[in-house]
């Protein structure tokens, strides 16, 4: 079973060679207000599906499609984000995108849809903390105000010239899904940018 | 910078997007059958108006979906929006899709896909 984890290469190539924890911050700040970590092991499923097997899979996966892009639903700790009109991304808890790949390729609508591990093409970091939306305002052109981007919305953009798809977790909470091979930059810019705030990047769980 | 309305994901900047140039070129369906030089119209010729132009549009650092627009080059004024598949519905839009060289070329002629005849 091991080996069908993913091994969420984000960590091999911006994490591991770095000593961990990095703290940066103006010295007038006692605690850091950004805290940045991975999440190890993340399962990522792509789907395309047309809409009318929308709610076929849905029922598959138990967690519902959303109905328009940039939206995500979550249930039992697995999301559904919506990319585009016929496109979706699902975040399992490690191994579970096997399972879900499983059940998918096997049902009746298998050969109307497409189902794709992208779990380490992608890479998933945790944000949190008071600044997050001023911090990730910094890089992103995205209205972030807590009234425009609000809680299960998503959001597919650009941080500095990373190309990342943005959750809203909670008020302050973020998850960033970026490209694994933009880890290591995306990593840096988050370190400068977040130094003003003060930044504390942990071991990810 | 434009603001431009992506279909899917609503109003962003320019920056996340990419322009693909003329939008409503057909390809040859049976590019054998024509003359090389109808071919080339196909292949290299393209419009550059002083006005209204029609152009495909990708969202690459959002939802990447294609879709069309109806810009004009002088103000950069964007008349429409629309999907990919379907033509313009604005006066203005319509108006520069017929008025296009295109309509009437051989190329395009042979994009639609020739009628069956009974035997
Ligand atoms: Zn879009």
């Amino acid at each position: 079973m091991a080996e069908n984890i993913s091994r969420a290469a984000f960590g091999s190539a911006a994490f591991e060679k770095r000593r961990l924890p990095i703290i940066k911050k103006p010295e007038n700040i006692e605690v850091a207000q950004i805290e940045l970590s991975e999440i190890l092991h993340l399962g990522k499923l792509n789907i395309r599906c047309n809409s009318i097997y929308r709610d076929k899979v849905s029922k598959l996966i138990q967690c519902d499609l959303p109905l328009e892009p940039n939206y995500m639903s979550n249930k039992a700790g697995r999301f559904a984000i919506s990319l585009g009109p016929d496109e979706y991304l699902i975040l399992a808890e490690p191994g579970g995108e096997n399972q879900l790949e499983k059940i998918l390729n096997s049902s009746n609508i298998a050969k109307h849809i497409s189902v794709v591990n992208v779990s380490d093409a992608f890479c998933a970091i945790l944000l949190s903390g008071k600044k997050v939306r001023e911090f990730l305002s910094k890089g992103c052109p995205i209205d972030l105000d807590p009234n425009s981007f609000q809680e299960n919305q998503s959001v597919q953009c650009d941080i500095a010239l990373a190309n990342v798809i943005l959750l809203c977790l909670e008020e302050n909470e973020f998850i960033c899904i970026c490209r694994t091979s933009f880890a290591n930059y995306l990593l840096d810019w988050c370190c400068d940018a977040g130094q003003e705030f003060g930044i504390l990047v942990t071991k990810g769980i | 910078m434009l603001k431009i309305k992506c279909p899917y994901c609503g109003y962003r900047n320019e920056s996340e997007f990419s322009c693909g140039g003329e939008a409503h070129i057909a390809r040859p369906a049976v590019s054998n059958k024509i003359t090389d030089s109808a071919f080339c119209e196909y292949l290299f010729m393209r419009e550059n108006p002083k006005g209204v132009f029609l152009e495909r549009w990708c969202h690459t650092s959002g939802c990447r979906r294609w879709f069309n627009i109806a810009r004009d080059t002088v103000s950069h004024e964007i008349y429409e929006i629309y999907l990919m598949g379907n033509t313009p519905k604005t006066v203005k839009g319509k108006k520069a899709y017929q008025a296009n060289w295109r309509r009437t070329s051989k190329a395009e002629a042979a994009s639609k896909t020739p009628k069956r005849t009974k035997k």
